[in-house]
C-alpha cells in the first residue's frame, strides 16, 4: 500500500513537471526558474514521503503542552 | 509580463469570499453560548481594526506586494528571509483550509470518499483558477460570493418562523469581560489573514480605494457570519448549537419539504475555493518576489501539489482540527498577522516622517 502511495505521488509530480517543462525551457532566466521549481518539487516529494512512511511526528501532540501553558486552555 | 488588474468591487467580493472561506463552518457558540451575539460584534470590530492595519500598510506602499513591503521595511536580505517565513505560513494555511473543507464534504456529503481524493479534486479546480489569472478569479468571485451571500439570506428568511429570541436569554450570564475577550481573540480568525492579501492589492486598478475596499469586504463577511451565528442560535437553541460540529448543516436540514443541504455545500465549496485560490496566488507571488522571478505563475502547479501533501500531514481527525482552529490558531495569528503588520506600519510611518524632514 505504501509503495503504491509513493508511486502515485511520484507520478503526480512527474506529470506536473512534464506539463510545465515546455514553458520552463522557454523562460529567459531558465536556470534560476528551474532551481526554484525543482526545490518546490523536492520539498513536496520529501514531505510526502515522510508522511507516507509515517516518519513525521504528530506536531499537534508535540506542541499541545506548550500551547496549553500559553493559553491556559486544557 | 502584463500586470493583471482587478476592480475594487471585485476585491470586495474576492475578500468577502476569502474571509467566509472555512469560517462558514466554524462554530463560535461553543465558547460564549447565548452571549455569542455580543462576542461576534466585538469580533467584527476587532477584525476591522486588524484589517485597517494591513489596509493602511497597503496605502502607505501602493503597488508593492508583501515581500516588497518587507524588503522596504527590513532591508533586502532580512525582508526576503521574513518573506520566506510567510511563504511557509501560507503553505500551512492553504493545507489547513483545503483539509477543512475536504473534511466537511467527507462528513456531510461524501462519507465514503477518501479525504485525499476530495482534496486533490478541489485543488485541481483551484490550480486551474489561479493559472487562468487574478482577473478571472475576480470575475468568478463577483458572481459566486454574491451567490453565497444570497444562499445565506434565503436560509435566514426561510426559517424566520422558527426563530426563538428567548434563546439569547439570560444576557451576559458570564459577565461582559469573557465574551469581549473571546470576541477580540475571535477577530483574529479569519480577519487577520488579510495580511497575505497584500499580494493582490498591487493589482487593484484604483489604488486609492484600497482602504475602503478592504474594510467593506470585512464588514460584508463579518455581517454574513454574524447572521449565520444569530440564525443558528435562535433556530436550534444555544445548547444544540454549542454541541453540534456543523450547526449550519443542522439548521439547513430543518427546512420543511425541500432538501437545501446542497446549497450549503455550494457555499462552503465556493468560499473555500476562493480562499485557497487567493492563498495559492499569494504563495506563487511570494516565491517569485523572494527569488526575483517575474513569471511566478509557473510555480502554481507544484505549489498546489505541495499544499495537498502538506494537508495530509496536518491533523488525524476533524475534531482535533476544530480544537486547533478555535483555541490555538488565534494565538498563533497575534504575532504573525497582527504584531508584524503593526511593526511594519510603525517603521513605514517613521521613515515617512524622516523623509519629510
Amino acid at each position: 500500500m505504501e509503495a503504491l502511495e509513493l508511486l502515485g505521488m511520484l507520478l503526480t509530480f512527474a506529470a506536473i513537471v512534464l506539463i510545465d517543462m515546455p514553458k520552463l525551457k522557454a523562460m529567459a532566466n531558465k536556470k534560476k526558474y528551474l532551481r526554484v521549481y525543482y526545490s518546490v518539487i523536492a520539498a513536496g516529494i520529501m514531505i510526502g514521503t515522510l508522511e507516507i512512511l509515517q516518519i513525521i511526528p504528530d506536531y499537534f501532540k508535540s506542541l499541545a503542552y506548550i500551547y496549553q501553558e500559553i493559553s491556559g486552555i486544557k | 509580463m502584463k500586470e493583471e488588474q482587478i476592480s475594487s468591487y471585485q476585491v470586495i467580493m474576492l475578500l468577502a469570499g476569502f474571509f467566509l472561506g472555512t469560517s462558514i463552518v466554524m462554530n463560535p457558540v461553543i465558547k460564549d453560548g447565548a452571549d455569542t451575539w455580543f462576542s461576534e460584534l466585538v469580533s467584527i470590530a476587532a477584525g476591522i481594526l486588524v484589517i485597517s492595519i494591513t489596509a493602511a500598510l497597503s496605502m502607505r506602499h501602493p503597488g508593492k506586494s508583501l515581500v516588497e513591503v518587507l524588503t522596504i521595511c527590513f532591508g533586502r536580505k532580512t525582508g526576503r528571509i521574513i518573506g520566506l517565513f510567510y511563504f511557509v505560513f501560507a503553505t500551512w494555511l492553504s493545507g489547513e483550509v483545503i483539509l477543512t473543507f475536504s473534511n466537511y464534504s467527507n462528513s456531510i456529503s461524501y462519507p465514503e470518499t477518501p479525504i485525499l481524493f476530495l482534496a486533490i479534486s478541489y485543488m485541481l479546480i483551484i490550480a486551474f483558477t489561479v493559472k487562468i489569472g487574478l482577473e478571472a478569479i475576480g470575475r468568478i468571485s463577483e458572481v459566486l460570493t454574491v451567490m453565497a451571500v444570497l444562499i445565506a439570506s434565503i436560509a435566514l428568511f426561510s426559517l424566520f418562523t422558527d426563530f426563538h429570541p428567548n434563546a439569547f436569554l439570560p444576557l451576559f450570564k458570564n459577565g461582559i469581560i469573557k465574551p469581549a475577550v473571546d470576541g477580540i481573540i475571535g477577530g483574529m480568525f479569519p480577519f487577520a489573514e488579510i495580511f497575505l492579501v497584500l499580494n493582490i492589492t498591487p493589482n487593484l486598478n484604483d489604488k486609492t480605494k484600497t482602504f475602503k475596499s478592504l474594510i467593506l469586504a470585512g464588514l460584508l463577511a463579518g455581517g454574513t457570519f454574524y447572521l449565520f451565528t444569530i440564525r443558528n442560535i435562535s433556530v436550534i437553541g444555544v445548547d444544540a448549537a454549542a454541541r453540534t460540529v456543523f450547526p449550519s448543516e443542522k439548521v439547513f436540514r430543518l427546512m420543511p419539504g425541500i432538501d437545501i443541504i446542497p446549497l450549503l455545500d455550494i457555499n462552503v465549496i465556493v468560499c473555500g475555493i476562493i480562499k485557497v485560490s487567493l492563498i495559492l496566488f499569494a504563495q506563487a507571488r511570494m516565491l517569485g518576489d523572494i527569488f526575483s522571478l517575474k513569471e511566478f505563475k509557473i510555480f502554481v502547479l507544484p505549489l498546489a501539489a505541495l499544499d495537498v501533501v502538506v494537508s495530509t500531514t496536518l491533523h488525524n481527525d476533524f475534531i482535533t482540527q476544530l480544537y486547533f482552529a478555535h483555541n490555538i490558531v488565534p494565538l498563533l495569528y497575534v504575532p504573525v498577522l497582527v504584531a508584524m503588520p503593526l511593526v511594519m506600519l510603525i517603521i513605514s510611518q517613521i521613515r515617512k516622517r524622516r523623509t519629510e524632514r
